[in-house]
């Protein structure tokens, strides 16, 4: 368990490089640079500031000192936040990522499993119909039209809840139930084929001639197995929701890093996008070995 | 009676996407009588509805599946109750074993705990779990499994196929069932370890006297092993008799092409006998007689009005038309 461990860590750092190449390469590719303004800064400067960061060495002496600050833990200076590094930047973003991404993910589990196991158990009833519309519905909506919408009922009309800001458990209400209204969708679905395919197994039919309630073949029974695709979704969905909250960190004006990966693409400030870029890659394979980790945890013909 | 099975029917809503809903009869009224401490093989072809009689029986047909008819166990009534109380009777008054032990257990779940959950929910207060534990480690020993405490720690993956249908024989037995319903219990299994199986469902029939319905296609597998042989072919018993009746004196143009298909026979005469033409569709299934279209024997009226059940001996009961064969 340890070694495979050890394995896919390293095995996850030819990944991280190749992230890094591509995105390093694609960022210059984009015209501009992050001194272009409209209004020009006179030539001096900008060859001072070019001379500063390494921007007028060619291409793979920049890559090479990149490479080698990386290597060193340093993402670098922001070109566009001054006074502020990459690293710090993350720092202060995340936080209020990850709460966002992790609550979430949470409610979309909970509320999700339940939605697809009631759905499966009435299969093709009425309430199952009704869920399952629900959920189409629900994933069909992009959260750019469902916040100002929400904005709209809880901020505006029933002045409910704050429509901006961040410090507060109300402030996370609503950017919560965006983020996770089309991964309950999902999860709902998911949940709804993966239980109604299990309920098929004849294990389960084992179980019902053992004569065993209803209630001990869910939990007991069915429930791995059931859970198994839904994990194998959980791991890129949680990193896909930490950083993917770009449109509703900037709908509610919340400072996480999802604003940084937009804005920084948009300034070309190359050191942070490339931080930003490498960051996510490190999220997203984590969350794929902790997935793995879990599978071997729940099912037992899994050994690493 | 132990168990008496009344005019069952089995029916499936079929869904074919172009054509509206059909009905699938797989069951076309059964009727039959097991008394306690008897063996009774039920055999046909697949698709003779032998599994899904006992499936309709057990409350486990498929949410399209529907019963008809009636069914009491020891005066009490089994078709179409709810699982409140067919939970009282399943897996404790009659187990199941089941056809394939590949999938017939949980892969996620140990041994141990498969086998003794069976007395956790038929004991409820009484449930002890260190004694449930014994039993269940006696109950492996009993099915000759090598290192039962061992295995008792064991997932399914770990054993081989013989040693998971012994699981699965065990875990039948826990309770100490009055009956015993075994669909086709060596059908996925090696033939070595087909007669060992068998073996092993006559030890328990003798020490235990427990009733045990074998259903199977394999006539020779159950000779041994029966006190009487129903035969099914599409939903309905087309002859029963005992053992030697089958064997000897069988009166059913179908039961004498199975057993002239049996691989024995083959052996004699140097090549594979095959009855002619295929089992019908059951969506589609002729008038008259079933076996009409397939039969050496057939006559005008067999395609037209079905065969009444016709009694040779004491036990012994054809549903055939001619009565010269």
């Amino acid at each position: 368990m340890l070694s495979y461990f050890a394995k896919r860590i390293a095995s996850s750092i030819p990944t991280l490089f190749i992230i890094i190449t591509i995105a390093f390469f694609m960022i210059r590719l984009a015209p501009g640079g992050p001194f272009d303004s409209e209004r020009p800064v006179p030539a001096e400067i900008a060859a001072n500031l070019e001379k500063v960061y390494h921007l007028n060495d060619p291409l793979p002496v920049q890559y090479g000192y990149y490479l080698l600050n990386v290597l060193k833990g340093d993402f670098g200076p922001s070109f566009k936040y001054h006074d502020f590094t990459v690293s710090e930047l993350i720092a202060q973003g995340f936080p209020v990522s990850i709460q966002l991404g992790l609550l979430a993910i949470l409610l979309s589990l909970m509320i999700g499993v339940l939605f697809g196991v009631i759905a499966a158990l009435r299969q093709n009833s009425a309430i199952d119909y009704l869920v399952m519309g629900l959920a189409m519905t629900g994933i069909t909506i992009p959260n750019f039209v469902m916040a100002p919408i929400l904005i709209l009922l809880f901020g505006v009309f029933w002045g409910l809840l704050p429509t901006s800001g961040w410090g507060e458990l109300k402030h996370m209400v609503l950017p919560v139930i965006v983020l996770s209204l089309p991964q309950i969708a999902t999860v709902a679905r998911m949940t709804r084929a993966s239980l109604i395919e299990t309920l098929n197994m004849p294990y389960i039919r084992t179980a019902k001639a053992k004569g065993l309630p209803t209630r001990l073949i869910l939990s007991r029974h069915a429930s791995r197995a059931t859970l198994l695709p839904i994990l194998s979704w959980l791991g890129p969905a949680t990193a896909a929701i930490i950083t993917g909250s770009v449109v509703v960190e900037t709908i509610f004006g919340l400072p996480g890093i999802g604003r940084h990966f937009i804005n920084g693409a948009l300034n070309r400030d190359y050191t942070l996008v490339m931080g930003v870029v490498v960051f996510y890659g490190f999220l997203i394979i984590l969350m794929n070995l902790l997935v793995d980790l879990l599978y071997a945890w729940l099912d037992p013909r899994i050994k690493y | 009676m132990m168990l008496t099975i009344e005019n069952l029917r089995v029916d499936f809503a079929v869904d074919s996407g172009i054509q509206r809903k059909q009905t699938l009869q797989a069951v076309r009224g059964v009727s039959l009588e097991l008394d306690q401490g008897e063996t009774v093989a039920i055999v046909g072809e697949s698709g003779s509805g032998k599994s899904q009689l006992f499936n309709a029986l057990m409350g486990l047909l498929p949410p399209n599946g529907s019963a008809h008819g009636s069914v009491s166990f020891n005066q009490q009534a089994l078709l179409n109750q709810s699982d409140k109380s067919l939970n009282k009777i399943r897996g404790k008054e009659i187990g199941m074993i089941f056809q394939d032990p590949m999938t017939a257990l949980n892969p996620y779940l140990r041994i141990g705990k498969q086998l003794t959950e069976v007395l956790e929910v038929h004991e409820g207060a009484n449930f002890n779990k260190e004694s449930a534990k014994r039993r269940a480690i006696e109950m492996l020993d009993r099915v000759k499994i090598k290192d039962p405490e061992q295995r008792f720690n064991s997932y399914p993956h770990e054993l081989s196929g013989g040693m998971r249908q012994r699981v699965v024989i065990a875990m039948a037995l826990l309770c100490k069932p009055k009956l015993i319903i075994a669909d086709e219990p060596t059908t996925a299994l090696d033939v070595t370890v087909q007669t060992e199986i068998i073996r092993l469902l006559k030890d328990i029939y003798r020490q235990e006297k427990t009733s045990i319905v074998l259903i199977t296609h394999d006539l020779p597998l159950v000779a041994g092993l029966c006190d009487r042989i129903i035969v099914m072919y599409a939903g309905k018993i087309v002859e029963t008799g005992t053992v030697d009746e089958i064997f000897y004196e069988a009166k059913h143009p179908y039961t004498q092409a199975l057993l002239a298909a049996t691989p024995t026979n083959t052996e004699k005469s140097g090549k594979m006998l095959a009855i002619d033409g295929q089992p019908p569709d059951p969506l589609n299934l002729p008038a008259g007689c079933a076996f009409s279209p397939r039969c050496a024997f057939v006559e005008e009226r067999c395609k037209t009005d079905s065969p009444p059940e016709r009694k040779i001996d004491a036990g012994h009961l054809v549903s055939c038309f001619r009565e010269d064969i």
